[in-house]
């Protein structure tokens, strides 16, 4: 059996690995991406006060610190029983909202538009941020810049810190919101909503306008049919906050719903020998092995899982949008895992529309921001991060301090589905053993749809970030190397 | 305010964390410095580096030098990729980006004081002894670049 490596190195320790198993005539078998271990996280969490938790946890990694704020303060919501009065509540949303416009934008133009705007087979020194800006202009590369710093300024002025908000309590927000806030909020969304729709028009433009993209995105290794999961609103709505947990079959079909308390009988979680993450699959189907299809507990989190969990975006314009996207690719579900870059940017004008409800919203203002806590026990939260559905899980004593931490990471849900895109994707570039030019491309193209994070402790001083393909004879020999240095 | 410091690393990876240590020590010592705690060094980092005269960026690093050892460097030397694949953009990348859109308002000089380190990867929000001994010679050496 022959293997291909595709090896991302990142800074310092710990690095995830692509294998690529081809057969005995040499075509891709299987696509294997290993992840470095998480050493000792739920150990280092013991002990601590459970108020802790919403600081300590974001500093895990660098990419998504305020999902795991939020999820972490609604895990010390269940774990005290205590409801966030409304106006807490609107705050922590509003935070919320102003996450995603700064992380969906950042994803967009920084990582996704570089394989679209730019071009799939550019070379890899154009498929960057500057190539995006060559082609839209500086003027954008601006308001791009802009926009993702509104997001981070709502994050800053609802969280007292941009990277790492510090506001969420058990039962409520440490802090509220003048008006003179506000008016700097609902100004900053008025401008995030015309951006999201310029953004939406870009694509429009650019992608669906090119028929080759669009026959990329429809193509066959782009495909996988698996369940997908979300959380929704009481009419079956995207939401990003709270809600509850949704799972829709290959067919667009509810297929299981459940509380985030209940997750433990609803998810499980499948170990394999050759890496560190473990792979969440639904309990109710069952862990089958590395497929899609009915039979397999596989299933999707994210953009484009969250709105085919779903039936509609709760904001008008978004929800145009998202209807808009099942129409041009075929009704819901879609199973295109290049459709995550859409459904992202349908999610960023939600994003962008739902910071303006709330920042207009009467009560947004209010300064009854806390409840009183109850005894400490055990508890769950669950948010939607960018890259999808976050899980919180702890137990506390009766002193306040953590007994037992399970957190289940976005990436973690999207482990199996990323392993099986690269297999797909690498499966028409590899034929006979032979490597055809662009399958670096085309597999990074795969991976990158679902904005993978195994970035625990990675920032990117000096930022070198190699990626080889080690191919390998049948007999585990190495016959050869491509490699690239990424960012 | 015309300079920064700004300290990138993960608090709860040991010695990564010098960066935030030393920028937590610079706040006390410095109140009318802005000392910021940036984590990760994406894009973010282009908001804090706007419109300043001079920038210094404390991070931690591995070359296989003693722990604790404190190399001075300028960003040229820091190695350029395409950063097509991470989140975070490099500092070069980011200098790159911040020149291209905003020429007018990029500080005439960014120094890197990269602390070279024992431990990255156990979870620990304390340093090793080598690099925490280092400690003060780091914040004179920040003090000195600002006169």
């Amino acid at each position: 059996m022959k293997t291909v490596t595709i090896d991302p190195i990142t800074r310092l320790e710990g690095h995830g690995k692509i294998a690529i198993f081809l057969n005995d005539e040499g075509d891709v078998e299987n696509a294997y991406l290993q992840v470095p271990e998480l050493r000792g996280f739920e150990r280092f969490c013991e002990g601590r006060r459970a108020e802790d938790m919403p600081i300590i946890t974001p500093r895990i990694c660098g990419v998504c610190p305020v999902a795991h704020h939020m999820a972490s303060t609604k895990a010390l919501d269940a774990v005290y029983s205590v409801e966030p009065t409304p106006t807490a509540k609107k705050l922590r949303e509003l935070m919320y909202s102003g996450y995603y416009v700064y992380d969906h934008t950042l994803h967009f133009y920084f990582l996704g538009a570089p394989d679209f705007v730019v071009g799939p087979d550019a070379p890899p020194a154009e498929r960057n941020i500057f190539g995006v800006l060559k082609r839209v202009g500086l003027d954008v590369g601006k308001e791009v810049i802009k926009h993702r710093a509104y997001g981070q300024r709502i994050i800053e002025i609802l969280g007292g810190k941009a990277t790492h908000p510090t506001n969420g309590l058990p039962g409520g927000v440490s802090k509220g919101l003048s008006e003179e806030e506000r008016l700097e909020i609902e100004g900053m969304a008025c401008s995030s909503v015309e951006f999201a729709k310029f953004t939406l028009g870009v694509f429009n433009d650019v992608v669906l306008g090119n028929k080759d993209y669009v026959d990329l995105i429809l193509s066959d290794p782009y495909q996988l049919k698996t369940y997908n999961m979300g959380l929704v609103d009481g009419d079956n709505r995207v939401s990003l906050y709270e809600g509850e947990i949704r799972v829709t079959d290959q067919r667009g079909r509810e297929h299981d719903r459940f509380r985030a308390g209940d997750y433990l009988d609803h998810v499980s979680e499948h170990v394999e020998p050759w890496t560190y993450s473990k792979f969440t699959y639904l309990k109710g189907v069952g862990w089958n092995g590395l497929k899609d299809g009915e039979e397999s507990g596989v299933y999707r989190v994210g953009p484009l899982g969250r709105l085919n969990a779903a039936e509609g975006m709760a904001t008008s314009l978004a929800d145009e949008e998202y209807k808009r996207m099942y129409e041009t690719l075929g009704g819901r579900p879609v199973n295109s895992t290049l459709a995550f870059h859409w459904a992202r940017l349908v999610e960023l004008l939600y994003a962008a529309e739902r910071t303006m409800e709330l920042a207009t919203d009467p009560e947004i203002t209010g300064t009854d921001l806390r409840n009183p806590v109850g005894e400490p026990g055990e508890g769950v939260g669950v948010v939607e991060a960018c890259r999808g559905t976050l899980f919180h899980h702890y137990k506390v004593d009766p002193e306040g301090l953590v007994e037992k931490v399970n957190l289940i990471v976005a990436t973690t849900n999207n482990y199996a589905p990323i392993c099986l895109s690269i297999r797909d994707a690498a499966k028409g570039l590899i034929r006979g053993g032979e490597v055809s030019e662009g399958l670096l491309n085309k597999v990074e193209m795969a991976f990158r749809a679902y904005d993978p994070c195994f970035a625990c402790a990675t920032h990117s001083l000096p930022g070198q970030m190699p990626m080889a393909v080690d191919i390998y004879d049948k007999g585990g020999n190495i016959i050869g190397r491509l490699e690239r240095n990424l960012g | 305010m015309k300079n920064a410091v700004i300290g990138i690393g993960n608090l709860l990876r040991a010695d990564d964390g010098v960066g935030i240590h030393v920028v937590r020590i610079l706040r006390e010592e410095m109140p009318d410095m802005e000392a910021v705690d940036l984590s990760t060094a994406n894009i973010d980092l282009l908001d804090h580096i706007r419109r300043r005269d001079k920038v210094v960026i404390v991070d931690a690093i591995r070359t296989g030098a003693e722990p604790g050892t404190i190399h001075r460097l300028s960003p040229e030397q820091i190695v350029e990729t395409d950063f097509s694949q991470s989140h975070g953009l490099n500092l070069p990348g980011i200098l790159k980006l911040g020149r291209h859109l905003y020429p007018d308002e990029m500080p005439e000089k960014v120094v890197i004081i990269a602390v070279e380190a024992e431990d990255v990867s156990s979870f620990s929000g304390e340093l090793t002894e080598s690099v925490r001994s280092a400690v003060p010679k780091i914040i004179e050496t920040i003090k000195k670049e600002f006169g």
